[in-house]
């Protein structure tokens, strides 16, 4: 009889422990990603060089931002309707190409101008650029903007004669907006 | 024999309601960035309800489990890579009856070593955040990564 008893507790430990071990799982995994999506960088090209051409000693000489074909011209690229800002570093002075004389350029803070497909063109812009700071604008609808930008030398009585030449830069950027 | 058996059978009976179940993971929701611009880090941060990662575990209540991550550090999108960071303190869960993603109850935790925790009686709910540094000219596209959660039980 007590060996009886000994098998059937045998046998009952054995289904307790057959109800117990299968239930239990090692591990569980479980995998999720992280997506982005990565909108196209900017691109931009100095189209038209600022171009004040033959300039007389003594005598300011403008260019308007509106002047086909000597304003200067830059052309942006990138994703639509992104919000940018717009930066220029401007030159205060033009240097002589073969000496070290220098010549005056300034800008006013209307002397740019963009076009982001909403306005009419470099004779009647979409908006005002203040090239003396930087501003925040939005690409067009399709990514594009074109910008426009004027000024003035001040060449001085004595200036010397020859080919003046500097830098104008423009850094654009998106704001992440 | 009577005598001897009948305790045991009570056994069994109790047995029934204590055993163990296995734990599941499954996922509530992907880490999504959404729209990155070049140049400019975006965050997700573990709060941001839609957007941060979010798991959610069952198993028995008040078992103890560990919780390992599976972190990439890049996002991949045809070959191209993108950085993808997770700071020490990305993590955050909870589990209470009503899982508060923006308050949770256990939060700042460390994704790159192992957590462990109790599950509670609705189970556990875990959100991961992250960040990722695009570079300036990276190239535009649909990037991705896998991110792999491990649950086991601690056996407390």
């Amino acid at each position: 009889m007590p060996h009886r008893n000994q098998k059937a507790v045998g046998l009952i430990g054995v289904l307790l422990i057959m109800l117990v071990v299968p239930n239990i799982k090692a591990q569980e995994y479980a995998t999720i990603h992280a997506t982005a999506t990565v909108i196209p960088a900017l691109v931009v090209i100095g189209e038209n060089d600022l171009i004040f051409g033959t300039v007389f000693p003594g005598v300011d000489k403008t260019v308007d931002k509106a002047t086909v074909g000597f304003a200067g011209e830059f052309s942006i690229q990138g994703n639509n309707l992104a919000e940018i800002t717009i930066d220029f570093t401007l030159p205060d002075s033009l240097m002589h190409e073969d000496s070290l004389s220098y010549m005056r350029i300034s800008f006013t803070d209307i002397d740019a101008s963009f076009e982001d497909g909403t306005g009419g063109g470099q004779s009647a812009p979409a908006g005002i650029i203040n090239p003396l700071g930087p501003s925040t604008e939005n690409l067009g609808a399709a990514g594009q903007m074109t910008i426009w930008i004027g000024g003035m030398v001040e060449p001085g009585i004595t200036q010397t004669g020859g080919d003046y030449i500097g830098d104008i830069t423009l850094t654009v950027a998106y704001t992440g907006s | 024999m009577r005598t001897n058996a009948v305790p045991l059978l009570v056994l069994l009976v109790l047995a029934g309601p204590v055993r163990s179940y296995g734990q599941n993971a499954t996922v509530n929701n992907d880490l999504v960035f959404g729209d990155v611009f070049p140049g400019i880090p975006k965050m997700i941060t573990k709060y941001t309800p839609g957007a941060a990662a979010e798991f959610y575990v069952s198993g028995t209540a008040g078992a103890e489990v560990t919780i390992d991550f599976t972190l990439p550090t890049y996002m991949d999108a045809s070959g191209y890579n993108m950085q993808l960071l997770f700071r020490e303190d990305d993590c955050a869960m909870d589990s209470s009856a009503t899982p508060d993603q923006t308050n949770p109850g256990h939060d700042n935790l460390d994704p790159w070593h192992t957590i462990t925790y109790r599950l509670g009686s609705s189970g556990l709910t875990i959100w991961l955040g992250g960040m990722v540094v695009p570079r300036l000219n990276q190239k535009d596209g649909d990037y991705t990564a896998a991110i792999v959660l491990t649950i086991a039980y601690t056996g407390n």
